[in-house]
């Protein structure tokens, strides 16, 4: 029994390290492309420069001291680089079972989708000189670019917490990547608690074509991929017009919630080639985090 | 019968059914197929949407139409509809009847005529008549005569003709006439029906156009002609051709096609002993098969019969008079007097080669070879203990045959049919002619009586009998004189026969002349019988012939023969072709050697109705219809999975995968494998060069011919080997000719050798590049590839191979072992007795052996580069030694020891 549970655990975790490097070559690509499109963005600093040197209180690492300062005088030195007054940007995504979802096998999954964008945007940030953090990784920052593999693996390894639960800090951003599909209400207050504390947002939805068109015909039972009952459509050509009706006014809505509150809101739709869309969301983000910055 | 056009229905009624259409046209709409299952995160908004206009659920038309397809093939199916039905029968008072020609002509085609005799009666059957049957050669009973059955309902005469077999000889149309027809009664009309085999009654011509004459006026006539399609191969016994067999085989039309026959040889048990084809040409009539058979073979041949021709007259039994004789000479001094006219021994090996089997050698060589004749010329001189020994032999029912002499006449001993004058006064016993003596006819108690004596023959010199009561009894031949010339007498079980001259020419002419080789043929073929021969003049028979040929022990009722009317015996249902005599001797009479010629049947008056043999035109559509509806079903079942989301492409993938694996492969695989696993094949290796392929497909064939020629090996045939496909353990020995264009093996192939060698293969690599190099071939090109082909294999460690391993005397004595080339070293696996008894499982060499060992139809392939023809016996020693170590292992090895073995016996 024990050898059973033993064997599926490495099974399932032998699944994942494989899928690692899949995830993290796609997401530098992405992310290299994104670099080479985008012209101009002004760095804080290569991140490793002189910033200022300081005298060295007991609150500072060892490490930081710079020696030879130190040597030319009685006091004692620390040298502060440059990036240590960058942002911190959270990234959060929707890890509920609806994501895992694609109309055939030809497109990627949603889930799959938002953790290219999660890590592309990762890298982007990193080689930017933000630090960046995931939502649920109690606090732990991932600053450099060694950190990038180990913080795709935590993506992968670790299911999200719902964003209500957690407690964030104020003047911090946090880009949020999901389908939307659910309570508009609900995402509302979320929001409006989020910017209470002068939390810059961004909301990134991931939408499956077939989310949108309903290519379905005849008689089918629709089951909900988080358990919700089954709907039953004896001809799913009668209602595909209302259902699009519907959906797109869902989609509506969401977009006039976000200008209504000035959030940056980014559609991809997971057949769309996601680094024109990856493009729009760095451009975004680098506007959004040197405006609020 | 209710018909549309050509289109008619047996059971019309059943089409009514197709009224319920609409009934479940209604069920099948109102019970949709399920649903299929998608799971879909929008869900959400799916729920609570009223559609705009009301649909119900439906199965789609198309579907329904489909369906409904579906139950009216079934329904029509089940209708039983003909195309093109044949009319009935012409009316008649009385039933139809079915006279079958069940004579040996009809068996080579019986299943055919079977089946038209069961169409027959299908369509009577839909006539709803009975049915009367009359197979027209007689049953295999004491009355002899033929005889009707019936009346039957159609589904009994359907029985009664499958279990209906034709007879061992003609059909008896007098006796139809006589015993069958002229007895029904008259009140009632009978229209018959006549499947005829197309020839006359051979034993009464005219039978024919009477019995056509009686049927026709009993109610009217049919006649199934087969149009001289039916032409019976009949085999003739074969005559024997310096130990082989020479066989005729007549067609009494010419053959249309050209027909690829096959005779079968049986042997004592009934088992199969070889299988020889060849092509009977088209248009011929007649053809001769030569077959070469090795005398062990031969001397047990019993039967030879045609396959898929099968019948009485493509039978042929050989009786023991076939089987050759083994036959011992005593000669004192072999090397000297085989080949010289003046000794004895060159005439007696002359006169008995052809038809027997000849030992010549000393007493105990001839001892050890278990023969039934033995022939003491005089030029052999007894020692007493020898003379004892043959004494034993012939109480024990050996036959011995003496020739007088010099040496006899002046020392006669009691090893004799007759006391000679005595031997005090010997030279006077021998009597000189001034006139020498001819031989006197032979009477009719004589075993000679058949042979024929030349007028030129003379006897200058012989021995005499002491007069005796029994000395006429005891003579077989004598001379014009009076005087005996052969006697004979039995001895214990055995039987003593004595020439009264000499086998040379020394005394008289005897041994040149016909007669000698006929009176000793004579002696020979009656040593495995035994003296009763003469007195059972009345045999009875022991097995007959079926229909099929078959033998068989029902003889109950056939009558027993006389032994001098033998070869008048005329084959009828009262002596059936079979054996006659006892299971110690018996006489075969064979379906051929009487045949009276074929006559052709009569042609029909023209109120005779002529219904073909092959009559097609009927066609059953029944199965078809359901076929088609089978088909439609496992379709429909496919578009159902297809509608509830099931059928994903993988599956559909499986599904012909399974179609394809059952349909084709499976059935030529494994009868291939039982070929392979019964039978024992020799390997090469696809190297994928074409002409090295051929090369060693030829090298083994003509290796395999001559082992099988020199040795008992019995090697039937060489295959192409895969290994990356093919499974290996088939093999004794496999053959790898090295070539750099051989691509490197998959895993499973180097797994597939691998396991091949550990479980006692054996491979012979090739690199046939000695060409190219001096003794130390080890980095030549071929032997590099050799080693990049080899990777992963874990071939053993090698050594040259030892001076005095087996390979060196598993047949041959081998010094070394050449091929094309001479000059290469073997390596072998090192031996180690505790693996495989220490037979080596690899072998490399470079010698090229395949080249030197092929050849083809037009002889050799390639010259040997030495010019040393010598050579390439070698090289096939080599490979007959090859052979024999893949076969018997180390046996050869363990004799070495023999000497020290039979010493240490000895010395206790």
């Amino acid at each position: 029994m024990k050898d059973i549970e033993q064997n599926e655990i490495l099974k399932s975790s032998g699944k994942i390290s494989a899928k690692l490097p899949n995830l993290l070559v796609a997401a530098e690509r992405v992310a290299i492309s994104v670099m080479q499109g985008v012209h101009g963005r002004k760095k804080t600093g290569q991140g490793e420069s002189f910033w200022q040197f300081r005298e060295y209180d007991s609150s500072d690492s060892i490490r930081d001291i710079d020696w030879r300062k130190s040597a030319k005088s009685d006091k004692i030195f620390i040298k502060q680089k440059e990036w240590e007054a960058s942002q911190s940007i959270y990234l959060w995504r929707d890890s509920s079972k609806s994501m895992d979802y694609s109309f055939g096998k030809k497109i990627d999954k949603k889930l799959y989708i938002a953790d290219l964008i999660l890590t592309s945007l990762s890298i982007l940030l990193i080689n930017g000189g933000e630090q960046v953090s995931l939502l649920g990784s109690d606090g732990k920052k991932f600053r450099t670019k060694t950190a990038i593999p180990e913080l795709v693996e935590y993506n992968i390894n670790n299911q999200f917490p719902m964003i209500e639960n957690k407690p964030l800090p104020s003047n911090s951003n946090i880009i949020l990547i999901g389908d939307f599909l659910g309570d508009i209400s609900e995402l509302d207050k979320f929001l409006s608690s989020l910017q209470q504390r002068q939390i810059n947002i961004m909301l990134i939805q991931i939408l499956d074509r077939s989310e949108i068109d309903l290519p379905f015909l005849g008689n089918v039972d629709f089951h909900g991929l988080e358990m919700e009952e089954m709907v039953k459509i004896p001809d799913v050509n009668a209602i595909k017009e209302q259902y699009k009706a519907k959906i797109n006014a869902h989609n509506q809505k969401l977009e006039q919630l976000a200008k209504k509150k000035s959030v940056s809101f980014i559609r991809h739709m997971s057949d769309e080639n996601l680094e024109k869309s990856m493009q729009e969301i760095y451009q975004r983000l680098s506007k959004n985090i040197n405006g609020g910055a | 019968m209710f018909s549309i056009a050509a289109l008619s229905f047996v059971t019309p009624w059943v089409l009514l059914s197709l009224f319920l259409l609409p009934i479940i046209w209604w069920l099948i709409r109102i019970t949709p197929p399920s649903p299929k299952k998608i799971y879909f995160p929008g869900i959400n908004f799916l729920r609570d949407i009223i559609p705009d206009k009301e649909t119900t659920v439906h199965t789609p038309l198309w579907l329904l139409i489909f369906r409904m397809l579906i139950i009216a093939l079934i329904i029509i199916g089940l209708a039983k509809p003909i195309i093109n039905a044949e009319d009935n029968f012409p009316a008649s008072s009385g039933s139809i009847i079915i006279l079958i020609d069940n004579g040996w002509k009809s068996a080579q085609t019986w299943n055919a005529r079977q089946d038209k005799a069961l169409s027959l009666i299908d369509r009577i059957e839909r006539d709803d008549r009975s049915v009367i049957i009359i197979p027209t050669a007689a049953p295999n009973d004491n009355a002899g005569i033929t005889k009707l059955y019936g009346e039957f309902i159609p589904k009994d005469a359907r029985l009664f003709i499958q279990k209906l077999q034709p007879q061992a000889w003609d059909k008896d149309l007098n006796s139809v006439v006589n015993d069958v027809i002229l007895k029904m009664d008259n009140d009632k009309s009978h229209y018959s029906i006549w499947i005829s085999d197309g020839f006359r009654d051979s034993n009464n011509q005219d039978s024919a156009s009477k019995l056509l004459e009686k049927l026709q006026a009993m109610g009217g006539l049919a006649v199934v002609s087969d149009d001289k399609l039916n032409s019976p191969f009949i085999l003739y016994p074969p005559e024997l051709n310096d130990g082989d067999y020479k066989l005729k085989i007549k067609s009494h039309y010419p053959q249309l096609i050209n027909r690829d026959l096959s005779l079968l040889l049986y042997g004592v048990d009934g088992e199969a002993l070889s299988l020889n084809k060849f092509t009977f040409e088209k248009g011929k009539r007649s053809q001769e098969i030569e077959l070469k058979l090795l005398p062990e073979i031969r001397n047990q041949v019993t039967k030879i019969s045609l396959q898929n021709y099968r019948s009485s007259a493509s039978t042929i039994l050989l009786d023991d008079s076939w089987r050759r004789k083994s036959v011992g000479i005593l000669s004192a001094n072999l090397k000297i007097k085989n080949e010289n006219y003046l000794s004895d021994i060159f005439y007696l090996t002359k006169a008995l080669k052809p038809f027997s089997d000849l030992y010549i050698g000393d007493i105990d060589e001839v001892f050890a070879k278990n023969l039934s004749v033995i022939i003491l010329p005089d030029s052999y001189q007894l020692t007493g203990f020898e003379r004892d020994e043959l004494d034993n032999w012939v109480m024990n029912g050996g036959i011995l045959i003496r020739f007088a002499g010099v040496n006899l006449s002046s020392e006669a001993d009691e090893l004799l049919p007759v006391r000679l004058r005595g031997s005090d006064r010997s030279l006077s016993g021998t009597m000189t002619w001034t006139e020498p003596v001819k031989i006197s006819e032979f009477t009719k108690q004589s075993p000679f009586k058949f042979v024929k004596i030349p007028e030129d023959v003379e006897i200058k010199r012989q021995v005499l009998a002491e007069p005796a009561m029994d000395l006429s009894e005891k003579t077989w031949a004598k001379l014009k004189d009076g005087t005996p010339l052969i006697t004979a007498s039995n001895h214990g079980n055995g039987r003593m026969v004595l020439i009264h001259t000499t086998a040379d020419t020394s005394w008289s002419n005897f041994c040149l002349s016909g007669a000698f080789v006929e009176i000793l043929k004579n002696i020979v073929e009656i040593s495995s019988g035994n003296s009763n021969l003469e007195k059972a003049e009345i045999l009875k028979p022991y097995k007959i012939l079926d229909g099929f040929g078959n033998l068989t022990d029902t003889v109950s009722d056939s009558l027993p023969i006389d032994f001098r009317e033998m070869d008048k015996v005329k084959i009828s249902p009262k002596t059936p072709a079979g054996l006659y005599g006892d299971s110690n001797l018996s006489f075969a009479i064979n379906m051929s050697q009487n045949l009276r010629s074929l006559k052709e049947f009569p042609d029909l008056p023209s109120n005779v109705d002529i219904l073909e043999f092959d009559d097609n035109s009927e066609i059953d559509i029944k199965p078809y219809l359901l076929g088609l509806a089978l088909f439609l079903i496992i379709i429909d079942s496919l578009l159902s999975l297809f509608l509830r989301g099931f059928l994903t492409s993988k599956f559909i993938g499986v599904l012909l995968i399974g179609f394809l694996i059952f349909g084709s492969n499976s059935a030529v695989a494994s009868d291939d494998i039982v070929k392979l696993a019964t039978q024992m094949h020799i390997g090469y290796i696809k190297t994928g060069d074409a002409s090295i392929d051929k090369m060693s497909k030829l090298g083994l064939e003509t290796l395999a011919q001559i082992a099988i020629r020199r040795s008992a090996l019995d090697i039937k045939g060489v295959k192409a080997i895969d290994p990356n496909i093919d499974e290996l353990s088939f093999y004794p020995i496999i053959y790898w000719a090295i070539t750099t264009k051989q691509k490197e093996l998959d895993e499973a192939g180097v797994k597939n050798i691998r396991n091949y060698l550990n479980n006692g293969g054996m491979i012979l690599f090739d690199t046939r590049d000695q060409q190219f190099g001096g003794k130390d071939n080890y980095n030549n090109i071929g032997a590099s590839h050799l080693k990049y082909l080899t990777r992963g294999m874990n071939l053993p460690s090698l050594t040259e191979i030892p001076k005095k391993h087996v390979l060196t005397k598993a047949f041959y004595l081998l010094k070394d072992f050449p091929g094309l080339y001479n000059n290469g070293k073997l390596w072998i696996e090192q031996p180690n007795s505790a693996v495989n008894d220490g037979v080596p499982s690899v072998l490399i060499g470079s010698n090229d052996w395949a080249s030197a060992w092929a050849s083809d139809e037009n002889g050799i392939i390639k010259e040997m580069p030495s010019g040393n023809e010598r050579q390439r016996e070698m090289s096939y020693r080599f490979g007959i030694n090859l052979l024999m170590m893949a076969l018997t292992g180390n046996y050869k090895a363990d004799q070495v020891h023999m000497k020290h073995i039979i010493k240490r016996l000895g010395s206790k």
